[in-house]
Protein backbone atom coordinates (compact mmCIF):
# COMPACT_ATOMS: atom_id res chain seq x y z
CA UNK A 1 0.00 0.00 0.00
CA UNK A 2 1.39 3.12 -1.22
CA UNK A 3 1.97 6.10 1.51
CA UNK A 4 -0.80 8.06 2.38
CA UNK A 5 -0.94 11.68 3.61
CA UNK A 6 -3.18 12.76 6.88
CA UNK A 7 -5.19 16.02 6.17
CA UNK A 8 -7.95 16.76 8.98
CA UNK A 9 -10.31 19.33 7.23
CA UNK A 10 -12.59 21.53 9.41
CA UNK A 11 -15.44 22.84 8.21
CA UNK A 12 -19.40 23.74 9.20
CA UNK A 13 -20.85 22.77 5.95
CA UNK A 14 -20.80 18.75 5.13
CA UNK A 15 -21.25 19.20 1.48
CA UNK A 16 -17.51 20.50 1.62
CA UNK A 17 -16.32 17.81 3.86
CA UNK A 18 -17.97 15.10 1.27
CA UNK A 19 -16.45 16.50 -1.69
CA UNK A 20 -12.97 16.81 -0.23
CA UNK A 21 -13.23 13.29 1.31
CA UNK A 22 -13.81 11.77 -2.04
CA UNK A 23 -11.54 12.99 -4.10
CA UNK A 24 -8.06 13.36 -1.82
CA UNK A 25 -9.38 10.04 -0.59
CA UNK A 26 -9.39 8.62 -4.56
CA UNK A 27 -5.52 9.89 -4.14
CA UNK A 28 -3.20 9.13 -1.59
CA UNK A 29 -4.57 10.74 1.26
CA UNK A 30 -6.45 9.65 4.39
CA UNK A 31 -9.45 12.45 5.36
CA UNK A 32 -11.00 13.28 8.37
CA UNK A 33 -13.12 15.23 9.13
CA UNK A 34 -14.61 17.72 12.05
CA UNK A 35 -17.87 20.28 11.54
CA UNK A 36 -16.80 22.55 14.08
CA UNK A 37 -13.80 24.11 15.97
CA UNK A 38 -14.40 22.24 19.40
CA UNK A 39 -14.33 18.97 17.49
CA UNK A 40 -11.23 19.49 14.93
CA UNK A 41 -9.20 20.61 17.87
CA UNK A 42 -10.25 17.14 19.73
CA UNK A 43 -9.15 15.21 16.63
CA UNK A 44 -5.80 16.94 16.69
CA UNK A 45 -4.59 16.59 19.91
CA UNK A 46 -5.17 12.49 19.40
CA UNK A 47 -3.66 12.10 15.96
CA UNK A 48 -0.65 13.68 13.87
CA UNK A 49 -2.01 15.23 10.84
CA UNK A 50 0.14 16.76 7.76
CA UNK A 51 -2.15 19.61 7.10
CA UNK A 52 -5.42 20.80 8.29
CA UNK A 53 -7.56 22.73 6.26
CA UNK A 54 -9.26 25.33 8.30
CA UNK A 55 -12.08 27.15 7.77
CA UNK A 56 -11.67 30.34 9.27
CA UNK A 57 -15.82 31.04 9.89
CA UNK A 58 -17.71 28.45 11.87
CA UNK A 59 -20.15 29.23 14.61
CA UNK A 60 -18.71 28.87 18.55
CA UNK A 61 -14.89 28.36 18.18
CA UNK A 62 -13.51 30.23 14.91
CA UNK A 63 -10.94 28.73 12.74
CA UNK A 64 -9.00 31.77 14.17
CA UNK A 65 -9.14 30.40 17.44
CA UNK A 66 -8.55 27.02 16.67
CA UNK A 67 -5.10 28.43 15.11
CA UNK A 68 -4.33 30.36 18.32
CA UNK A 69 -4.54 27.10 19.90
CA UNK A 70 -2.29 24.77 17.71
CA UNK A 71 0.39 27.75 18.37
CA UNK A 72 -0.27 27.81 22.14
CA UNK A 73 -0.15 24.14 22.18
CA UNK A 74 2.51 23.54 19.67
CA UNK A 75 0.65 20.79 17.51
CA UNK A 76 3.19 20.11 14.41
CA UNK A 77 0.80 20.58 11.78
CA UNK A 78 0.60 22.69 8.20
CA UNK A 79 -2.46 24.94 8.07
CA UNK A 80 -4.19 25.69 5.28
CA UNK A 81 -7.06 28.42 5.83
CA UNK A 82 -10.82 28.47 3.44
CA UNK A 83 -12.81 31.88 4.00
CA UNK A 84 -15.87 32.33 2.28
CA UNK A 85 -17.28 35.84 0.71
CA UNK A 86 -15.66 38.70 2.65
CA UNK A 87 -13.51 36.44 5.34
CA UNK A 88 -10.27 38.63 4.02
CA UNK A 89 -10.23 40.52 7.21
CA UNK A 90 -9.67 36.73 9.20
CA UNK A 91 -7.84 35.46 6.76
CA UNK A 92 -5.21 38.34 7.08
CA UNK A 93 -5.38 37.78 10.92
CA UNK A 94 -4.53 34.93 10.74
CA UNK A 95 -1.65 35.02 7.95
CA UNK A 96 -0.57 37.56 10.39
CA UNK A 97 -0.35 35.04 13.11
CA UNK A 98 3.06 34.36 12.47
CA UNK A 99 4.40 31.61 9.71
CA UNK A 100 2.33 28.82 10.53
CA UNK A 101 -0.68 29.43 7.89
CA UNK A 102 1.20 28.71 4.62
CA UNK A 103 -2.04 28.97 2.13
CA UNK A 104 -5.27 30.68 1.92
CA UNK A 105 -8.05 29.53 -0.57
CA UNK A 106 -11.33 31.31 -0.86
CA UNK A 107 -14.08 29.33 -1.64
CA UNK A 108 -16.18 29.45 -4.67
CA UNK A 109 -13.16 30.65 -6.00
CA UNK A 110 -11.03 27.37 -6.67
CA UNK A 111 -11.26 23.76 -8.38
CA UNK A 112 -10.80 20.76 -6.83
CA UNK A 113 -7.21 19.83 -8.67
CA UNK A 114 -6.02 23.18 -7.65
CA UNK A 115 -6.82 22.47 -3.78
CA UNK A 116 -5.80 19.35 -4.13
CA UNK A 117 -1.82 20.03 -5.73
CA UNK A 118 -1.63 22.97 -3.06
CA UNK A 119 -2.25 20.14 0.39
CA UNK A 120 -0.34 17.86 -1.18
CA UNK A 121 2.68 20.50 -1.70
CA UNK A 122 2.11 21.02 1.96
CA UNK A 123 1.70 17.75 3.13
CA UNK A 124 4.90 17.09 1.86
CA UNK A 125 6.85 19.66 3.91
CA UNK A 126 8.09 18.29 6.97
CA UNK A 127 7.02 21.12 9.83
CA UNK A 128 9.69 23.05 11.75
CA UNK A 129 8.24 21.13 14.88
CA UNK A 130 8.29 17.51 13.36
CA UNK A 131 12.03 18.18 12.31
CA UNK A 132 12.94 19.30 15.81
CA UNK A 133 11.05 16.28 17.12
CA UNK A 134 12.92 14.15 14.90
CA UNK A 135 16.52 15.96 15.78
CA UNK A 136 15.74 15.84 19.49
CA UNK A 137 16.01 11.74 19.21
CA UNK A 138 19.60 12.36 18.35
CA UNK A 139 20.26 15.10 21.07
CA UNK A 140 21.99 13.47 24.29
CA UNK A 141 20.01 14.50 27.38
CA UNK A 142 22.95 14.60 29.56
CA UNK B 1 -35.99 126.65 9.69
CA UNK B 2 -37.64 129.27 7.58
CA UNK B 3 -41.16 128.90 6.62
CA UNK B 4 -40.43 129.02 2.82
CA UNK B 5 -37.99 126.81 3.53
CA UNK B 6 -40.21 124.20 4.75
CA UNK B 7 -43.10 124.57 2.03
CA UNK B 8 -39.93 123.95 -0.24
CA UNK B 9 -39.21 120.98 1.35
CA UNK B 10 -43.04 119.90 1.79
CA UNK B 11 -43.32 120.06 -2.19
CA UNK B 12 -39.85 118.51 -2.87
CA UNK B 13 -41.44 115.52 -0.56
CA UNK B 14 -44.80 115.34 -2.88
CA UNK B 15 -42.37 115.28 -5.64
CA UNK B 16 -40.63 112.28 -4.10
CA UNK B 17 -43.77 110.84 -3.33
CA UNK B 18 -45.03 111.23 -7.31
CA UNK B 19 -41.93 110.18 -8.64
CA UNK B 20 -42.04 106.90 -6.18
CA UNK B 21 -45.32 106.29 -7.58
CA UNK B 22 -44.33 106.22 -11.08
CA UNK B 23 -41.70 103.86 -10.20
CA UNK B 24 -44.28 101.77 -8.80
CA UNK B 25 -46.32 101.95 -11.27
CA UNK B 26 -43.32 101.21 -13.95
CA UNK B 27 -41.96 97.72 -11.98
CA UNK B 28 -38.92 99.86 -10.56
CA UNK B 29 -39.69 98.49 -7.15
CA UNK B 30 -36.52 99.41 -5.46
CA UNK B 31 -36.25 102.68 -6.48
CA UNK B 32 -39.70 103.41 -5.83
CA UNK B 33 -38.81 102.21 -2.39
CA UNK B 34 -35.67 104.51 -2.35
CA UNK B 35 -38.27 107.50 -3.77
CA UNK B 36 -40.54 107.22 -1.08
CA UNK B 37 -37.63 107.09 1.79
CA UNK B 38 -36.53 110.22 0.56
CA UNK B 39 -39.92 111.71 0.70
CA UNK B 40 -40.37 110.69 4.41
CA UNK B 41 -37.22 112.00 5.07
CA UNK B 42 -38.03 115.81 4.00
CA UNK B 43 -40.65 116.09 6.06
CA UNK B 44 -39.76 116.83 9.63
CA UNK B 45 -40.54 114.23 12.17
CA UNK B 46 -43.16 116.84 14.04
CA UNK B 47 -44.90 118.17 11.11
CA UNK B 48 -46.73 115.14 9.31
CA UNK B 49 -45.59 111.72 11.41
CA UNK B 50 -48.72 109.94 9.93
CA UNK B 51 -47.21 110.98 6.45
CA UNK B 52 -44.18 109.60 6.95
CA UNK B 53 -44.93 106.04 8.60
CA UNK B 54 -47.66 106.25 5.26
CA UNK B 55 -43.75 106.78 3.32
CA UNK B 56 -41.98 104.11 5.15
CA UNK B 57 -45.10 101.37 4.24
CA UNK B 58 -45.06 102.43 0.93
CA UNK B 59 -41.20 102.08 0.88
CA UNK B 60 -41.39 98.64 2.77
CA UNK B 61 -43.74 97.31 0.24
CA UNK B 62 -42.16 98.40 -2.79
CA UNK B 63 -38.85 96.76 -1.26
CA UNK B 64 -41.09 93.54 -0.74
CA UNK B 65 -42.25 93.64 -4.01
CA UNK B 66 -37.95 94.08 -5.35
CA UNK B 67 -37.79 91.32 -2.68
CA UNK B 68 -35.15 93.09 -0.82
CA UNK B 69 -36.52 91.23 2.52
CA UNK B 70 -34.22 93.17 5.36
CA UNK B 71 -34.62 96.53 4.22
CA UNK B 72 -38.25 95.92 3.68
CA UNK B 73 -38.85 94.18 7.12
CA UNK B 74 -37.23 97.02 8.72
CA UNK B 75 -39.31 99.93 6.86
CA UNK B 76 -42.45 98.00 7.53
CA UNK B 77 -41.84 97.21 11.04
CA UNK B 78 -40.19 101.08 11.56
CA UNK B 79 -43.83 102.40 9.91
CA UNK B 80 -45.58 100.04 12.21
CA UNK B 81 -44.16 101.40 15.67
CA UNK B 82 -44.62 105.14 13.94
CA UNK B 83 -48.26 104.45 13.09
CA UNK B 84 -49.15 102.90 16.46
CA UNK B 85 -47.54 105.73 18.13
CA UNK B 86 -50.21 107.85 16.52
CA UNK B 87 -53.56 106.27 15.97
CA UNK B 88 -53.26 103.54 19.26
CA UNK B 89 -52.88 99.70 18.88
CA UNK B 90 -56.64 99.01 17.78
CA UNK B 91 -57.10 101.58 15.28
CA UNK B 92 -58.65 100.06 11.65
CA UNK B 93 -56.20 101.82 9.38
CA UNK B 94 -53.13 99.67 11.62
CA UNK B 95 -54.59 96.38 8.77
CA UNK B 96 -52.77 97.74 5.88
CA UNK B 97 -49.48 97.85 7.65
CA UNK B 98 -50.14 94.53 9.79
CA UNK B 99 -51.30 93.08 6.14
CA UNK B 100 -47.84 94.01 4.34
CA UNK B 101 -45.93 92.69 7.35
CA UNK B 102 -47.98 88.95 6.76
CA UNK B 103 -47.25 89.19 3.15
CA UNK B 104 -43.80 89.52 3.45
CA UNK B 105 -43.34 87.19 6.54
CA UNK B 106 -45.07 84.59 4.24
CA UNK B 107 -42.90 85.61 1.46
CA UNK B 108 -39.88 84.47 3.07
CA UNK B 109 -41.05 81.53 4.64
CA UNK B 110 -41.57 82.48 8.43
CA UNK B 111 -45.77 81.34 8.39
CA UNK B 112 -46.66 81.23 11.81
CA UNK B 113 -45.52 84.72 11.93
CA UNK B 114 -47.39 85.87 8.71
CA UNK B 115 -50.30 83.97 9.97
CA UNK B 116 -49.79 86.35 13.20
CA UNK B 117 -49.53 89.49 11.35
CA UNK B 118 -52.68 88.02 9.15
CA UNK B 119 -55.08 87.69 12.35
CA UNK B 120 -54.58 90.54 14.03
CA UNK B 121 -54.87 93.03 10.16
CA UNK B 122 -58.30 90.65 10.28
CA UNK B 123 -59.63 91.12 13.83
CA UNK B 124 -58.50 94.88 13.15
CA UNK B 125 -61.67 94.86 10.56
CA UNK B 126 -63.88 92.76 11.33
CA UNK B 127 -66.85 95.09 11.72
CA UNK B 128 -65.13 97.60 9.04
CA UNK B 129 -66.33 95.64 5.16
CA UNK B 130 -63.51 97.46 2.94
CA UNK B 131 -61.00 96.61 0.23
CA UNK B 132 -58.00 96.21 2.70
CA UNK B 133 -60.03 93.22 4.23
CA UNK B 134 -60.99 91.45 1.50
CA UNK B 135 -56.89 91.79 0.58
CA UNK B 136 -56.05 90.27 3.51
CA UNK B 137 -58.83 87.24 3.10
CA UNK B 138 -57.01 86.93 -0.57
CA UNK B 139 -53.55 87.34 1.35
CA UNK B 140 -54.88 84.69 3.99
CA UNK B 141 -55.95 82.04 1.05
CA UNK B 142 -52.46 82.29 -0.55
CA UNK B 143 -50.51 81.34 2.49
CA UNK B 144 -52.84 78.49 2.92
CA UNK B 145 -52.00 77.81 -0.35
CA UNK B 146 -48.35 78.04 0.57
CA UNK B 147 -48.91 76.01 3.36
CA UNK B 148 -50.73 73.02 1.26
CA UNK B 149 -47.97 73.38 -1.51
CA UNK B 150 -45.28 72.71 1.17
CA UNK B 151 -47.06 69.83 3.19
CA UNK B 152 -47.10 68.22 -0.58
CA UNK B 153 -43.25 69.20 -0.89
CA UNK B 154 -43.01 67.21 2.65
CA UNK B 155 -44.33 64.05 1.74
CA UNK B 156 -42.39 63.87 -1.68
CA UNK B 157 -38.95 64.57 0.01
CA UNK B 158 -40.26 61.99 2.81
CA UNK B 159 -41.39 59.13 -0.28
CA UNK B 160 -37.82 60.31 -1.78
CA UNK B 161 -36.01 59.85 1.50
CA UNK B 162 -37.62 56.51 2.21
CA UNK B 163 -36.66 55.10 -1.50
CA UNK B 164 -33.01 55.67 -0.51
CA UNK B 165 -33.24 53.95 2.47
CA UNK B 166 -34.98 51.33 1.11
CA UNK B 167 -31.84 51.15 -1.62
CA UNK B 168 -29.80 50.72 1.53
CA UNK B 169 -31.53 48.00 3.09
CA UNK B 170 -31.54 46.70 -1.03
CA UNK B 171 -27.47 47.08 -0.60
CA UNK B 172 -27.08 45.21 2.79
CA UNK B 173 -29.46 42.99 1.66
CA UNK B 174 -27.48 41.98 -1.83
CA UNK B 175 -24.33 41.95 0.03
CA UNK B 176 -25.39 39.37 2.62
CA UNK B 177 -26.85 37.56 -0.39
CA UNK B 178 -23.86 37.18 -1.91
CA UNK B 179 -21.94 35.74 0.53
CA UNK B 180 -24.99 33.30 1.02
CA UNK B 181 -24.92 32.41 -2.32
CA UNK B 182 -21.20 31.81 -2.32
CA UNK B 183 -21.67 28.48 -0.35
CA UNK B 184 -23.45 26.71 -2.71
CA UNK B 185 -21.55 28.18 -5.81
CA UNK B 186 -18.20 26.80 -3.89
CA UNK B 187 -19.56 23.19 -3.57
CA UNK B 188 -20.71 22.71 -7.06
CA UNK B 189 -17.48 24.31 -8.21
CA UNK B 190 -15.33 21.84 -6.31
CA UNK B 191 -17.43 19.02 -6.75
CA UNK B 192 -17.68 19.27 -10.38
CA UNK B 193 -13.99 20.05 -11.05
CA UNK B 194 -13.19 17.05 -8.87
CA UNK B 195 -15.16 14.74 -10.97
CA UNK B 196 -14.24 16.12 -14.07
CA UNK B 197 -10.68 15.64 -12.89
CA UNK B 198 -11.89 12.26 -11.84
CA UNK B 199 -13.18 11.50 -15.59
CA UNK B 200 -9.50 12.08 -16.42
CA UNK B 201 -7.80 10.42 -14.43
CA UNK B 202 -9.87 7.41 -14.94
CA UNK B 203 -11.39 7.04 -11.45
CA UNK B 204 -14.61 8.21 -11.62
CA UNK B 205 -17.34 5.40 -11.34
CA UNK B 206 -20.08 6.77 -13.31
CA UNK B 207 -22.23 3.85 -12.04
CA UNK B 208 -22.05 4.73 -8.19
CA UNK B 209 -20.91 8.49 -8.65
CA UNK B 210 -22.84 9.69 -11.41
CA UNK B 211 -26.24 9.68 -9.52
CA UNK B 212 -25.48 11.44 -6.15
CA UNK B 213 -23.09 13.63 -8.34
CA UNK B 214 -26.25 15.10 -9.84
CA UNK B 215 -28.43 15.04 -7.08
CA UNK B 216 -25.84 17.18 -5.23
CA UNK B 217 -25.60 19.94 -7.88
CA UNK B 218 -29.54 19.73 -7.63
CA UNK B 219 -30.23 20.04 -4.30
CA UNK B 220 -27.16 23.41 -3.76
CA UNK B 221 -28.96 24.70 -7.42
CA UNK B 222 -32.20 24.84 -5.69
CA UNK B 223 -30.30 26.44 -2.27
CA UNK B 224 -29.82 29.25 -4.79
CA UNK B 225 -32.82 29.54 -6.47
CA UNK B 226 -34.53 29.77 -2.63
CA UNK B 227 -31.80 32.94 -1.71
CA UNK B 228 -32.87 34.25 -4.92
CA UNK B 229 -36.50 33.97 -4.49
CA UNK B 230 -36.23 35.35 -1.00
CA UNK B 231 -34.23 38.52 -1.74
CA UNK B 232 -37.05 39.05 -5.03
CA UNK B 233 -39.99 38.71 -2.00
CA UNK B 234 -38.38 41.40 0.20
CA UNK B 235 -37.77 43.74 -2.93
CA UNK B 236 -40.99 43.80 -4.03
CA UNK B 237 -43.01 42.65 -1.07
CA UNK B 238 -45.99 44.56 -0.83
CA UNK B 239 -45.12 46.37 2.95
CA UNK B 240 -49.32 47.98 3.06
CA UNK B 241 -51.01 44.29 3.48
CA UNK B 242 -51.29 43.60 7.31
CA UNK B 243 -51.90 39.93 8.21
CA UNK B 244 -50.76 37.85 11.28
CA UNK B 245 -47.08 37.84 11.06
CA UNK B 246 -45.19 35.22 14.11
CA UNK B 247 -42.76 37.86 15.28
CA UNK B 248 -40.20 34.71 16.01
CA UNK B 249 -39.78 33.46 12.42
CA UNK B 250 -39.39 37.03 11.00
CA UNK B 251 -36.50 37.23 13.92
CA UNK B 252 -35.02 34.04 13.48
CA UNK B 253 -35.03 33.94 9.85
CA UNK B 254 -33.57 37.56 9.68
CA UNK B 255 -31.08 36.82 11.92
CA UNK B 256 -30.26 33.58 10.18
CA UNK B 257 -30.38 35.24 6.89
CA UNK B 258 -28.15 38.28 7.05
CA UNK B 259 -26.48 38.32 10.58
CA UNK B 260 -25.32 34.97 11.92
CA UNK B 261 -22.13 34.85 9.53
CA UNK B 262 -21.45 38.84 10.28
CA UNK B 263 -21.99 38.39 13.94
CA UNK B 264 -20.14 35.43 14.46
CA UNK B 265 -16.81 36.80 12.14
CA UNK B 266 -17.43 39.63 15.06
CA UNK B 267 -17.52 37.71 17.62
CA UNK B 268 -20.76 39.64 18.71
CA UNK B 269 -22.82 36.79 21.29
CA UNK B 270 -26.80 37.07 20.94
CA UNK B 271 -29.21 36.69 23.77
CA UNK B 272 -32.01 35.47 22.04
CA UNK B 273 -35.23 35.25 24.32
CA UNK B 274 -38.16 34.71 22.34
CA UNK B 275 -41.91 34.15 23.61
CA UNK B 276 -43.59 31.23 22.43
CA UNK B 277 -44.84 32.01 19.74
CA UNK B 278 -46.19 36.15 19.44
CA UNK B 279 -48.59 37.24 16.42
CA UNK B 280 -48.83 40.42 15.45
CA UNK B 281 -51.47 41.86 12.94
CA UNK B 282 -48.88 43.31 10.96
CA UNK B 283 -46.62 42.89 7.83
CA UNK B 284 -43.53 41.14 7.95
CA UNK B 285 -41.83 42.78 5.12
CA UNK B 286 -42.03 46.01 6.67
CA UNK B 287 -40.93 44.29 10.34
CA UNK B 288 -37.79 42.54 8.00
CA UNK B 289 -36.64 46.33 7.21
CA UNK B 290 -37.16 47.04 11.14
CA UNK B 291 -35.04 44.55 12.29
CA UNK B 292 -32.62 45.25 9.77
CA UNK B 293 -31.72 48.67 10.69
CA UNK B 294 -31.64 47.62 14.47
CA UNK B 295 -29.61 44.64 14.39
CA UNK B 296 -26.82 46.52 11.74
CA UNK B 297 -26.76 49.37 14.44
CA UNK B 298 -26.56 47.22 17.61
CA UNK B 299 -23.64 45.69 15.09
CA UNK B 300 -22.06 48.72 14.89
CA UNK B 301 -22.83 50.07 18.76
CA UNK B 302 -20.74 47.24 20.05
CA UNK B 303 -17.80 47.67 17.10
CA UNK B 304 -15.33 48.47 19.99
CA UNK B 305 -16.51 46.66 23.13
CA UNK B 306 -13.96 43.67 24.12
CA UNK B 307 -17.09 41.75 24.87
CA UNK B 308 -19.96 42.40 22.04
CA UNK B 309 -23.51 41.19 23.46
CA UNK B 310 -26.63 42.29 21.43
CA UNK B 311 -29.69 40.73 23.04
CA UNK B 312 -33.07 39.96 20.99
CA UNK B 313 -36.65 39.40 22.37
CA UNK B 314 -40.27 38.94 21.67
CA UNK B 315 -43.36 39.39 23.84
CA UNK B 316 -47.02 39.09 23.53
CA UNK B 317 -49.28 41.08 26.25
CA UNK B 318 -52.97 41.55 26.12
CA UNK B 319 -53.72 43.17 22.58
CA UNK B 320 -49.99 43.78 21.69
CA UNK B 321 -47.21 42.28 20.61
CA UNK B 322 -43.50 43.23 20.11
CA UNK B 323 -40.21 42.71 20.15
CA UNK B 324 -36.91 44.69 21.64
CA UNK B 325 -33.25 44.68 20.55
CA UNK B 326 -30.60 46.03 23.04
CA UNK B 327 -27.33 46.02 23.05
CA UNK B 328 -24.19 46.90 25.27
CA UNK B 329 -22.64 49.60 23.32
CA UNK B 330 -22.43 53.72 24.14
CA UNK B 331 -26.16 54.11 24.53
CA UNK B 332 -27.44 57.10 23.39
CA UNK B 333 -26.42 60.48 24.88
CA UNK B 334 -28.27 62.97 26.78
CA UNK B 335 -27.47 65.16 24.24
CA UNK B 336 -29.09 62.92 21.26
CA UNK B 337 -31.69 61.56 22.97
CA UNK B 338 -34.46 64.17 22.03
CA UNK B 339 -33.54 63.87 18.16
CA UNK B 340 -33.35 60.09 18.47
CA UNK B 341 -35.83 59.49 15.71
CA UNK B 342 -35.17 62.22 13.95
CA UNK B 343 -33.57 61.99 10.33
CA UNK B 344 -30.09 62.38 9.25
CA UNK B 345 -28.58 62.07 12.63
CA UNK B 346 -25.74 59.16 12.82
CA UNK B 347 -23.51 58.15 15.65
CA UNK B 348 -22.01 56.03 12.43
CA UNK B 349 -19.46 57.01 10.50
CA UNK B 350 -21.40 54.97 7.58
CA UNK B 351 -25.18 55.29 6.79
CA UNK B 352 -26.93 58.25 5.96
CA UNK B 353 -29.08 58.57 9.67
CA UNK B 354 -32.16 57.22 8.39
CA UNK B 355 -32.24 54.25 9.91
CA UNK B 356 -34.40 54.82 13.38
CA UNK B 357 -36.26 57.63 11.64
CA UNK B 358 -37.56 55.08 9.15
CA UNK B 359 -38.56 52.71 12.26
CA UNK B 360 -40.42 55.18 13.49
CA UNK B 361 -42.57 56.13 10.72
CA UNK B 362 -42.81 52.00 9.50
CA UNK B 363 -43.79 51.40 13.20
CA UNK B 364 -46.69 54.55 12.75
CA UNK B 365 -47.82 52.46 9.57
CA UNK B 366 -48.25 49.65 11.08
CA UNK B 367 -50.52 51.03 14.19
CA UNK B 368 -47.02 50.48 16.40
CA UNK B 369 -43.96 52.60 18.19
CA UNK B 370 -40.86 52.13 18.79
CA UNK B 371 -39.10 53.77 22.17
CA UNK B 372 -36.00 54.23 23.10
CA UNK B 373 -34.71 52.30 26.94
CA UNK B 374 -31.21 52.36 28.35
CA UNK B 375 -30.98 48.71 28.13
CA UNK B 376 -30.13 46.66 30.98
CA UNK B 377 -26.99 45.18 28.86
CA UNK B 378 -25.79 48.90 29.17
CA UNK B 379 -26.00 50.25 25.98
CA UNK B 380 -28.94 51.30 24.03
CA UNK B 381 -32.24 49.54 23.92
CA UNK B 382 -35.74 49.99 21.48
CA UNK B 383 -38.55 48.44 21.99
CA UNK B 384 -41.28 47.95 19.62
CA UNK B 385 -44.51 47.73 20.28
CA UNK B 386 -47.45 46.27 17.61
CA UNK B 387 -50.97 45.32 17.65
CA UNK B 388 -51.50 42.02 18.59
CA UNK B 389 -53.47 39.23 15.89
CA UNK B 390 -57.42 39.10 17.51
CA UNK B 391 -59.04 36.10 16.58
CA UNK B 392 -61.74 37.55 15.28
CA UNK B 393 -59.38 38.84 12.08
CA UNK B 394 -59.54 36.80 9.38
CA UNK B 395 -56.39 35.92 8.83
CA UNK B 396 -55.46 32.63 10.54
CA UNK B 397 -52.01 32.45 12.57
CA UNK B 398 -49.05 31.18 10.56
Amino acid sequence: MTHRYNLLVIDDEQDFLDGIKTYFEKRDFAVTTALSGEEGLEKLRKQSFDVALIDLCMPHMSGLEVIQKINEELIPVSIAIITGHGGEKEAVAALNMGGIVHAWFTKGSYDMPDLYLRVKELAQVIPEAKLDEFFSLFESTE
Amino acid sequence: MRPDNLHKKERLANKAFKKAEERVKKGFFEGAALAFLEAAKLVPQDKDPEYIAGCLNNAGSAYLRAKKYTEAENCLQDALTRIKKILGNNHPDLAGYLNNLGTLYGDKGELDKADKYFQRAKKLHMEVNNPVAEMITKNESTLQQKIDYLEREKLEIQAALYQSKKLDYLGQMATMMAHNMNQPIGVIRMTTSGALSDVDEKLFDSSTELKPLLEKILSQTERLSQIMGNFRNFARGDRTVLSAVNLNEVINYIYQLLFDAQYQLDNIVLQKDLAESPIAHSNEWALQEMLISLLSNAREAVKDKAIKQVGINSWQQDNQAGFCVEDNGDGISQENLPKLFTPFLSSKNEGMGLGLYFCREIAKDLGGSIEYYPASLGGAGFKITLPAQQDNENDAPI
